[in-house]
């Protein structure tokens, strides 16, 4: 193996001869950069007819090399001045021809056409509501196979189904827990500061019910969801999709909305209630322990308050959102998943996209209930 | 010019509980064309996974350039990877950059020429490899298979490697493709004086272009030879993959 030599660039005046030596290659990028430069200022001023380039001692020559090599060339055709080569290896000098002209041709390099500012902006709105449109179509779908699926009982994939109870319900049990306990510690801490105030102790047990049932557990449960599952089902669908997996099952007539979609929206509508109640049990046991802490109310007291004061309506009303958020979660999860197209960015930007439109939604979801309900006065 | 530039010596393979390769020794010399070749599941990929350390044999030495496969450092690792250019069965080329942007890619991370040389340099890759220019902004998704290939190829040479390893360079081309390919591969190695190392199915790159057969069966190597020499071994498996019904017509024609 030769020896890495620094490539040198000599020009002998007497008898017009151009001498490369050393490793003309990638390792010795910017000493060739540094060579070019000061050869083009040593360059003297009259025109020379003719140089040849010696390569005898040229030890090591590759792509990058040929490319300093070709500007070397230009500089010298610019002025008039025939090249010939002499004493390359017969390998430098196959790679020099086969290079340099084609290099020539390579200096017009194609761009990708970029938009101006005011059809990019259309084109991303257009965009958009072709998506909208798409989701619509796709909910419909959605409907209609389900509506089938009552039917046809048969078809439904109960294992699948299973599979997605437990993944996004059962193993979602202790994040969900924890977080909705941690949300009840700090909700009972503020609240029982400011009712310390004025004396009110005990009505920390009616804000904490109203806060945690109505508000937060539904909510809290149905982001982490989506965050968890969510993102889950748009990575699995989309890298099926990329992987042409559903190509497959539409060419063996089964439609991906019946076999895939349909059991995980089915699924997390069944597991989102329920993770919902474990979330409600445990804000509620973090407001206890931090109202017994804080504001001296022994558990038994705030049980028995709890029992008296609160109506099963804002139970019920919490839970009743989780079946909508559901939907949605998996709805969207899914549909993102399946406009993956066939490149790796494509999964995590719909992933993204995913989770930030699921939790939109789920907020959205929730005013509206509010305003709905103040509408109706419950 | 006979130094060895690959060397396995004892090499066993286990991949789960099955044995791949049962103490198999090979040398591969500089400046050849060799195949591997032999019947799904022989483990030809598998070999070149243990050429590239992506891949460690149970037991037994695989030096690729007198490294040490298995206890390479970091630093040599990286000096070999400068020196090897791989297409992967599939391409792998990366998604989410453009044709030239992935041919560029390699030169890019080790080298500091200005934009406009590494995106001559990628172009001038491209077109090497008989691709159109305007296959440059292209997606990869947007290319056929054979484009595929022969991108992949581009950027396995963006470093000018002295070892090129073709995973199955021509499978699910056409034939006209194939030996366009083929020529491109033979043009190279004449060209550029590369050691060529492909995992073939292809009966006529065989007998055109490659140097030498590694024949893979049984758990190790049936035959290594040249192309003539191997195909009279009298083993059935090297027979009938030479002369099964499917091959006979192909090689009667040479």
């Amino acid at each position: 193996m030769p020896t890495h030599a620094s490539p040198q660039l000599f020009f002998s005046a007497s008898d017009q001869q151009l001498h490369c030596t050393g490793d003309w290659c990638l390792l010795h990028e910017d000493r060739l950069h540094l060579l070019l430069e000061e050869f083009t200022h040593t360059l003297p001023k009259e025109n020379i007819k003719k140089i040849i380039l010696k390569g005898n001692e040229l030890s090591r020559l590759d792509s990058v090399g040929t490319w300093h090599l070709k500007k070397l060339f230009n500089l010298l055709k610019s002025k008039n001045t025939e090249i010939e080569l002499h004493g390359f290896l017969k390998t430098h000098e196959a790679l020099i021809n086969l290079n340099i002209e084609k290099l020539n041709e390579c200096t017009q390099i194609p761009k990708p056409a970029t938009l101006p500012w005011i059809e990019q902006f259309g084109k991303n709105t257009l965009e958009s509501i072709k998506e909208l449109y798409h989701f619509i179509i796709f909910v419909g779908e959605i409907f209609y196979t389900a509506l089938y699926l009552a039917r046809h009982p048969r078809h439904i994939q109960w294992r699948l189904l299973g599979n997605v109870l437990q993944n996004a319900g059962f193993y979602a049990l202790p994040i969900t827990g924890l977080l909705s306990f941690l949300i009840g510690i700090v909700l009972a801490y503020q609240m029982g500061l400011q009712l310390r105030n004025y004396g009110a102790n005990v009505f920390v047990v009616d804000l904490m019910a109203l806060s945690v049932l109505r508000e937060f557990a539904p909510m809290i449960t149905a982001i982490i969801v989506a965050g968890r599952s969510g993102s889950a089902f748009t990575a699995q669908l989309g890298s099926m999709k990329i992987n042409q997996e559903i190509d497959a099952l539409s060419t063996m007539g089964i439609k991906p909305v019946e076999r895939l979609v349909i059991p995980r929206l089915f699924a997390l509508v069944v597991a989102l209630p329920l993770l919902t109640v474990w979330a409600d049990a445990l804000g509620i046991f973090g407001g206890m322990i931090m109202a017994n802490s804080i504001l001296d109310i022994k558990f038994s007291y705030f049980i028995e308050r709890f029992d008296a004061v609160v109506p099963m309506r804002w139970y019920v009303i919490g839970l009743v959102k989780t079946p909508v958020y559901a939907l949605l979660i998996a709805s969207i999860g899914c549909f993102q998943g399946l406009q993956v197209e066939h490149n790796a960015d494509s999964v995590g930007s719909h992933t993204t996209r995913s989770v930030v439109q699921a939790i939109f939604m789920i907020i959205t979801f929730d005013a509206l209930f509010s305003i709905l309900l103040s509408w109706l006065k419950i | 010019m006979n130094e060895h530039i690959i060397e396995f010596k004892n090499v066993t393979t286990v991949l789960g509980n099955q044995i791949i390769h049962d103490k198999i020794n090979l040398n591969f010399r500089k400046g050849e064309i060799i195949s591997i070749i032999g019947g799904s599941g022989s483990g030809k990929s598998t070999l070149v996974r243990e050429i590239l350390g992506l891949l460690q044999p149970y037991r037994g030495k695989v030096s690729v350039f007198a490294y040490d496969m298995a206890h390479i450092t970091e630093q040599h690792y990286l000096e070999l990877s400068k020196k090897w250019g791989i297409l992967f069965q599939s391409g792998a080329l990366f998604s989410s950059l453009t044709v030239l942007e992935n041919i560029m890619y390699p030169l890019h991370e080790y080298s500091v020429l200005p934009q406009n040389a590494l995106e001559e340099l990628a172009l001038l890759k491209l077109l090497l490899v008989g691709l159109p220019k305007s296959a440059a902004i292209k997606y990869p998704s947007e290319l056929s298979g054979g484009m595929l290939k022969r991108a992949a190829l581009a950027r396995a040479l963006i470093l000018d490697p002295h070892l090129l390893l073709l995973d199955e360079p021509t499978s699910g081309l056409d034939p006209e493709s194939v030996t366009s390919l083929d020529e491109l591969i033979l043009n190279l190695r004449n060209l550029l004086n590369l050691t060529i190392i492909m995992v073939t199915h292809n009966v006529r790159t065989l007998w055109h272009i490659t140097d030498s057969v590694v024949f893979l069966g049984e758990k190790r190597v049936l035959d290594f030879g040249k192309v003539a020499k191997v195909a009279t071994n009298p083993h059935p498996m090297i027979h009938n993959y030479f002369y099964g019904p499917e091959n006979i017509e192909k090689s009667n024609g040479h």
